[in-house]
């Protein structure tokens, strides 16, 4: 399967898909819209990424539904304590959150 | 050539597992899992040194780990020593204070709690299963070098002083705890952005005890390390 990255560019016709590589565009579609929804399906299809261009022919955006080198990083988590508290749980959250609130 | 398949000659059936030990195997499965979210901290339990151990437990859930220590054993009716073992065996990650080694003025006698704990969890480290061969300490004390002096035996490990500096030990636990994150999939605050939220923690600490009618000095360890916990959820970075 390729693995090719897909492109939103513009044409005087409309918007089209075209392959990373390739020089002819794979389909033309009216509206930016339509061709970004296809590009998506490609992408997913295919866990690659899809990159949409600009009227100036700029990478404005750009969505990797594949193997992201830089995937979105997470917050780390935070644990409760393994011995649980005496005092019920949704108290201290309901005392945590006016205090909070206040601040 | 085609396989047997099982029930047939020549393939051993698995052993059902009595049901008796199957939640003992959901135990040690879950054990295993949070194995490496686990901080065992070894340190004084005084009045006086419980500025530097709430910023540790503080720095320790602001990291995304789970501070455990032997004041659990408080709650649990259990005896202490087998508790403090239970605990070094579930914590892949291990904060050891020696700085309570000095004579007590009173009894004329140093502790002995602290290196004892670490020895135990040294021991763990080298004579346990596989996985406990991974643990990683981090070793703190007032001076760098005094250890030398009273615990030669353990001469070579990098040894951190905090000078008794709560803003000092969040910024040593938090840049030891960030080598065993990945920082390509994580974020996580840096020392002197733990230090401050720590500062905000302490100024709503007794305004939260109020509401819950807890008494902010005798707070027991579970009721501060899940005030901690809530507050951090609370506060998102």
């Amino acid at each position: 399967m390729s693995r090719r990255n897909i492109h939103v560019v513009p044409r005087d016709t409309g918007w089209a898909l075209r392959r990373e590589g390739n020089v002819r565009p794979t389909s033309v579609y009216p509206t930016q819209k339509d061709a970004v929804e296809a590009a998506r399906r490609i992408a997913i299809n295919e866990q690659s990424e899809m990159v949409i261009h600009g009227r100036d022919g700029r990478i404005r955006e750009r969505d990797s539904y594949g193997r992201d080198p830089y995937p979105p990083r997470e917050t780390r988590r935070v644990l409760l304590p393994k011995t649980a508290s005496k005092t019920d749980r949704k108290k201290i959250e309901k005392a945590v959150d006016e205090v909070t609130q206040k601040r | 050539m085609r396989l047997p398949k099982r029930g047939e000659v020549g393939v051993r059936e698995k052993p059902e597992l009595h049901p008796l030990r199957v939640p003992e195997r959901a135990r040690q499965q879950r054990v295993r899992r949070e194995y490496g979210q686990n901080v065992f901290i070894n340190c004084p339990f005084d009045i006086a040194y419980s500025p530097i151990f709430k910023a540790i437990v503080f720095a320790v859930h602001d990291m995304g780990f789970r501070p455990r220590c032997a004041l659990e054993a408080r709650n649990a009716g259990q005896f202490r020593l087998d508790k403090i073992l239970e605990i070094i065996a579930q914590c892949r990650y291990s904060i050891h204070d020696l700085s309570r080694t000095q004579v007590d003025r009173k009894t004329r006698l140093p502790r002995f709690n602290m290196p004892f704990e670490l020895g135990l969890d040294l021991g763990c480290k080298k004579f346990g299963s596989a996985f406990q061969r991974e643990k990683v300490s981090l070793i703190l004390d007032v001076d760098r070098y005094r250890y030398q002096k009273f615990i030669s035996d353990i001469a070579g490990q990098d040894i951190d002083a905090h000078n008794g500096d709560p803003r000092k030990v969040i910024i040593i636990v938090r840049n030891w705890l960030r080598l065993e994150l990945d920082p390509l999939k994580v974020i996580t605050p840096g020392g002197k952005q733990i230090a401050k939220r720590y500062d905000q923690f302490r100024r709503a600490l007794p305004v939260i005890c109020s509401k819950l009618n807890w008494d902010t000095n005798t707070l027991p360890f579970a009721d501060f390390s899940t005030a901690v916990a809530i507050w951090i959820k609370a506060n998102p970075l």
